[in-house]
């Protein structure tokens, strides 16, 4: 589904993600840990077409977008959920979805799915973005991204700042999505978050992708995960 | 009474006079706001309108119409070509932006005197508004309480443009996070085409209905530029009330504020706006509400 090959990629001519190849499988969930400033979000900016690369190529379904701008990459079917949530402010939840459900003829996820999935939101249907709290703005963010029709969704510390309870909530939505066949690329400083989710854990590093296991056996045993994250940590 | 008479006049001069820096302002505050692009030949598409009036109108509701759409098509064409020749430049990059908009509007000047003439140009409206009215005794132009209520209704309709149509959403998502707004694939620069587009439309429409209050003239689009960037640097980026609560108080400087303290006219508008952004660095009020 997902296949990343050579890729570098940074801001100023700096490069921040060195030779980065990765492959995630249709329906599955990857989850990619690593510490604060590893290149996580870069790596997610560079395959949403919010980064352009340096060189390397990412392909989504056999279609290269490495380079295409981030509209482009869009229409292909890649959703974003970016750190931070990125709502609009000064947009009610009810535009959010009418905003990004806009043009898509015959969609599968519509406005009523989406609110089925996160009944919260519909409570909240007038209410601007600056006012709902991180855990509603993390579901607006994940039905704004899902109305785009996405078959690959990227999640950018989907759980970040998010109580017990909200974190768990979104989490089961997102293991709902994957049971539905939606390819999901998660994106976590934490290792305990991503294992709760993942089908494969990749570890990074310095922009670099130093470990790409099965999740079932980070579960058994994640010292050695553990281990490499302690290492990155203390560099 | 007699205290507020003479300065009736003054008042409602500077109504008028601030609606149609609004109308010219939001456009401006368009065209940065969301397209993030600094443009200063917006005041040369308002002299295309004018100049456009000034040519077509021979006091006829006729003329005025056809001025109206020949000056808004013009001033609206002039507003897409910018977005084609500012493709290529950085959103972020306002130098580059400000040097090669500063660069058409002083050619579009020069072809706009060239084609005209050095001549401030009269502009005739139609003979049914032409007339003075009695306003508490003083004779008023016709023209001018019309014109206040066409503007009146334009601020109206761009704020439900804004605040209750998909291209106003848009606009909204836009201004709070234009990558996000490309992330639901929408394209950077269909947006910034149909931004800059509305936006000469709106310094067209303008241009062609306020010719009779700043009129068509070499020093029309410097000024109508420098006094919108004052409305927008008062009103604040992507505000439609700040925008207008802005435009009427530069309206009011101009006109009330000079027949009150006439020796400090000169001084009053920049007094003014430096005081605000001494008070309130982001303007009167922050950004598109419907406020």
């Amino acid at each position: 589904m997902l296949r990343i090959s050579g890729l570098n990629a940074g801001y100023g001519g700096g490069t921040v993600l060195h030779d980065v190849a990765l492959t995630v499988e249709a329906g599955r969930i990857q989850a990619i840990v690593g510490r604060n400033g590893a290149g996580k979000t870069t790596l997610v900016h560079a395959i949403a077409g919010l980064l352009r690369p340096y060189s390397g190529t990412i392909t989504v379904s056999d279609v290269d977008l490495a380079g295409k701008p981030a509209h482009r990459i869009a229409r292909t079917g890649v959703g974003l959920v970016p750190q931070g949530r990125r709502v609009f402010a000064s947009l009610t939840v009810a535009e959010h979805l009418r905003l990004a459900l806009a043009g898509r003829h015959n969609p599968m996820w519509t406005v009523g799915r989406v609110l089925d999935l996160m009944p919260r939101l519909a409570q909240r249907l007038g209410h601007r973005g600056n006012q709902l709290s991180g855990g509603e703005q993390q579901m607006l963010a994940l039905a704004r991204a899902l109305l785009t029709q996405p078959r690959l969704l990227l999640l950018d510390e989907p759980c970040e700042g998010l109580a017990g309870e909200v974190a768990s909530r979104v989490r089961e939505v997102i293991a709902g999505l994957a049971a539905g066949g939606m390819t999901v690329l998660i994106v976590e400083q934490q290792l305990h978050h991503a294992i709760q989710l993942a089908d494969r854990i990749a570890v990074l590093d310095y922009g670099r992708l130093i470990a790409d296991e099965p999740a079932d056996g980070v579960r058994a045993d994640p010292a050695p995960i553990e281990a490499l994250l302690s290492i990155a940590q203390r560099r | 009474m007699d205290r507020v008479d003479p300065y009736l006049i003054p008042a409602l001069d500077g109504v008028a006079y601030g609606l149609l820096l609004f109308v010219v302002a939001s456009g401006l505050v368009l065209s940065f706001g969301v397209a993030g692009i600094l443009n200063l030949a917006h005041g040369t598409l308002y002299a295309i309108g004018a100049y456009v009036a000034a040519t077509l109108s021979d006091g006829s509701w006729l003329a005025l119409l056809l001025a109206l759409a020949a000056g808004v098509g013009a001033a609206t064409a002039g507003g897409a070509a910018l977005s084609g020749m500012l493709a290529a430049v950085p959103r972020g990059d306002h130098l580059t932006q400000a040097l090669l908009t500063f660069g058409v509007a002083l050619a579009g000047g020069s072809l706009l005197v060239m084609a005209f003439g050095a001549e401030n140009l009269p502009v005739r409206v139609p003979a049914t508004v032409d007339r003075p009215v009695d306003l508490a005794g003083h004779a008023y132009a016709g023209y001018r309480l019309v014109f206040i209520v066409v503007a009146a209704a334009l601020a109206l309709a761009l704020h439900a443009v804004v605040n209750r149509t998909r291209a106003g959403m848009l606009v909204r998502a836009a201004v709070d996070d234009p990558d996000m707004v490309a992330c639901l694939g929408v394209s950077p620069a269909r947006v910034r085409l149909g931004v800059l587009a509305a936006s000469g439309a709106l310094a067209g429409t303008a241009g062609v209905l306020g010719a009779p209050i700043i009129g068509p003239g070499p020093s029309t689009a410097a000024t109508v530029l420098l006094l919108s960037l004052v409305v927008v640097v008062l009103g604040g980026l992507g505000s439609v009330g700040g925008t207008l609560l802005a435009a009427l108080a530069v309206g009011e400087i101009q006109t009330l504020g000079v027949a009150l303290a006439p020796t400090a006219a000169p001084f009053l508008l920049f007094a003014a706006m430096a005081a605000v952004l001494a008070a309130r660095s982001h303007g009167l009020i922050r950004r598109w509400s419907p406020a």
